[in-house]
């Protein structure tokens, strides 16, 4: 299996709204919002009120500079998501999203239940889904989802979620960042999403992320050190800043600009910041960069790519 | 890349024992409904069964779990969770194995089982993969999906799999996904796909119409993704070796999918 990350989108949604506003609308006091806002480094989140979940993915996916091009080679259109209903069953924002791309031709379906490490667990699966199709095959992964105050507050790290969304192009081989190895491990105890578990889970959230971190890496065949970017999810800075200081990897290489800007949103955090890093070229050909994700449940992951260079 | 079919098994579920209705999942479900101007249906989740695809997986692994670790578990469904607020690879990870890749397949309506199957056969070498196919109406909403299902009752069918070369038992092959089939033309593409491959019985879902030329067995209008699954753990119940089709086309995503399954000894 050689999957290869051939392209990558970002659609960062028009309207910013304050942490203090999104505090408010979650209970917060302003006291909370002072400590989420200088402690965790969250600033504001980025939504598209007038936006449904179709069109956070067609957003995305219409800044693919090469879709035009290789559309007629898409075989699997691919929703990762952390929440898997998205509405009533008659409406699909998938299909919708597929329809206005005009990838009819194309087999379109959702990876759930890895909550935000589902858009990790879904570029995996969409290499090895095209390793059984034509050598020119194409999947076309896309993120992002609407935020919701129920979404939020069963969220148990402190955190704000945003709109922000991502269109990835893979292939089987070809040009494209190679996907080097791929790591996830779900701990049962905090599969419902409760109240009661938060503290528990906050306490082994360092180290499990730590871990599987870890894990990517030395199945990628190297150390974590060897890693040159880490391309996070946006959850918060102070529980990075944790994770980096037990793992002893350098903080400014782990990519945290977006968090005070976009906030978390959803499975698109690592593509968003894979984006952002590339347009502020903080990765040269041959670099190691590793993706990672935590998913209410619990599931942790990561992903070591290797940085191809410009689009293929 | 081939499949090799072990135990298939359908089990039908009434209203789960003591599971409680989580009145906090109204207001969530009325965020996702108002976007789209669908009033919540409270009655439709208070008053139903409410399994929840976590509590259906474990109960189809839990009869066949032999200690031996799964390598992959795929649930594939049409209507969303009762309860989305449970972790189907958490609670498959606390009950039985933290070291299987678990999680789920759907936005493909009643085609979600042949894409999970799909995704089961791209991983090669793995012995143990189960496919359980997932149907569930405990939602709080009034869809035209509904008007033919039973959704009184649920269903989940289990599929025993390996993508290890060599394994014993059915043979699975999935055919080509035939996409963009209007629903006049179902017949026709059906017969294109199935046109030489010396098919025995036909297990047609209720929306690929009358077909001839082939025995067919059509698969119950009351449910979604477990229709002709369900037929098919009837079928290989019976001994004999015969080449069994599967096929099921999705009218919202004029998309037809295809499988075989070589039963017994030639």
């Amino acid at each position: 299996m050689n999957t290869t990350l051939m392209e990558v989108a970002a659609y960062l949604p028009p309207t910013a709204v304050p942490i203090a506003t999104v505090g408010e609308a979650l209970g917060l006091t302003p006291t909370d919002i002072r400590v989420y806002q200088k402690f965790y480094g969250l600033k504001q989140v980025l939504v598209d009120p007038t936006a449904q979940v179709a069109d956070l993915l067609v957003s995305a996916a219409k800044g693919l500079e090469s879709l035009a091009g290789v559309a007629d080679r898409i075989r699997y259109v691919i929703h990762a998501r952390t929440v898997q209903p998205t509405g009533p069953y008659s409406v699909n924002p998938l299909l919708d999203a597929q329809r206005t791309l005009g990838l009819e031709h194309a087999v379109a379906f959702a990876v759930t239940q890895h909550a935000c490490a589902s858009g990790l667990l879904a570029l995996q699966l969409a290499g090895r889904l095209l390793a059984g199709e034509a050598p020119d095959a194409l999947a076309l992964l896309l993120t992002g989802e609407k935020t919701y105050p129920h979404v939020t507050q069963l969220m148990p790290v402190p955190t704000a979620m945003g709109e922000a969304a991502a269109a990835c192009l893979v292939g089987a081989g070809g040009t494209g960042d190679q996907l080097m190895s791929y790591a996830t491990r779900t701990h049962g105890r905090f599969r419902s999403l409760s109240h009661e578990t938060r503290r528990a889970f906050h306490r082994m959230y360092p180290s499990a992320l730590a871990d599987v971190m870890e894990l990517a890496a030395r199945r990628a065949g190297m150390a974590l050190s060897d890693v040159d970017l880490v391309l996070p999810h946006n959850v918060n800075r102070i529980s990075w800043a944790g994770v980096a200081q037990l793992l002893d990897f350098p903080i400014e290489r782990i990519f945290l600009d977006n968090v005070p800007v976009t906030g978390h949103s959803f499975c698109a955090d690592p593509f968003v910041n894979y984006a952002a890093a590339v347009e502020q070229d903080l990765l040269r050909p041959g670099d190691r960069y590793l993706m990672a994700s935590v998913g209410l449940g619990a599931t942790f992951s990561a992903m070591v790519l290797r940085y191809h260079g410009e689009p293929a | 890349m081939t499949l090799t079919m072990g135990t298939v098994w359908h089990t039908a579920f009434g209203p789960e024992d003591g599971s409680e209705a989580a009145r906090q999942l109204l207001g969530y479900w009325g965020e996702r409904l108002a976007a789209y101007r669908v009033p919540v249906a409270p009655r439709r989740y208070l008053e139903g069964n409410r399994n929840s695809l976590s509590s259906m997986v474990l109960r189809m692994v839990h009869p066949h779990w032999t200690g031996a670790p799964l390598d992959l578990v795929i649930g594939a469904h049409a209507i969303p969770d009762s309860d989305p607020f449970l972790s189907l690879s958490g609670c498959y990870a606390h009950r039985f194995d933290a070291h299987a890749l678990v999680f789920g397949v759907s936005d493909r309506g009643r085609l979600a089982p042949f894409t999970a199957l799909r995704i089961a056969r791209a991983h090669p070498g793995l012995d143990r993969i189960l496919v359980v196919v997932l149907d569930q109406y405990s939602v709080p909403f009034d869809d035209p999906v509904f008007t033919d299902l039973d959704t009184a009752t649920d269903h989940a069918v289990g599929l025993l799999l390996s993508a290890a070369p060599g394994a014993a038992g059915a043979r699975l092959d999935l055919l080509p996904d035939v996409c963009e089939v209007a629903p006049g033309t179902v017949r026709a593409a059906v017969d294109a796909a199935l046109s030489g491959r010396g098919v025995d019985l036909v297990i047609a879902g209720p929306h690929v119409g009358p077909l001839t030329g082939h025995r067919v067995v059509q698969a119950p209008r009351d449910r979604l993704c477990t229709a002709v699954w369900s037929v098919l753990a009837d079928e290989l119940s019976r001994a004999g070796a015969r080449r069994i089709a599967l096929v099921d086309y999705e009218p919202m995503l004029h998309n037809l999918c295809l499988a075989t399954v070589d039963t017994g000894e030639d």
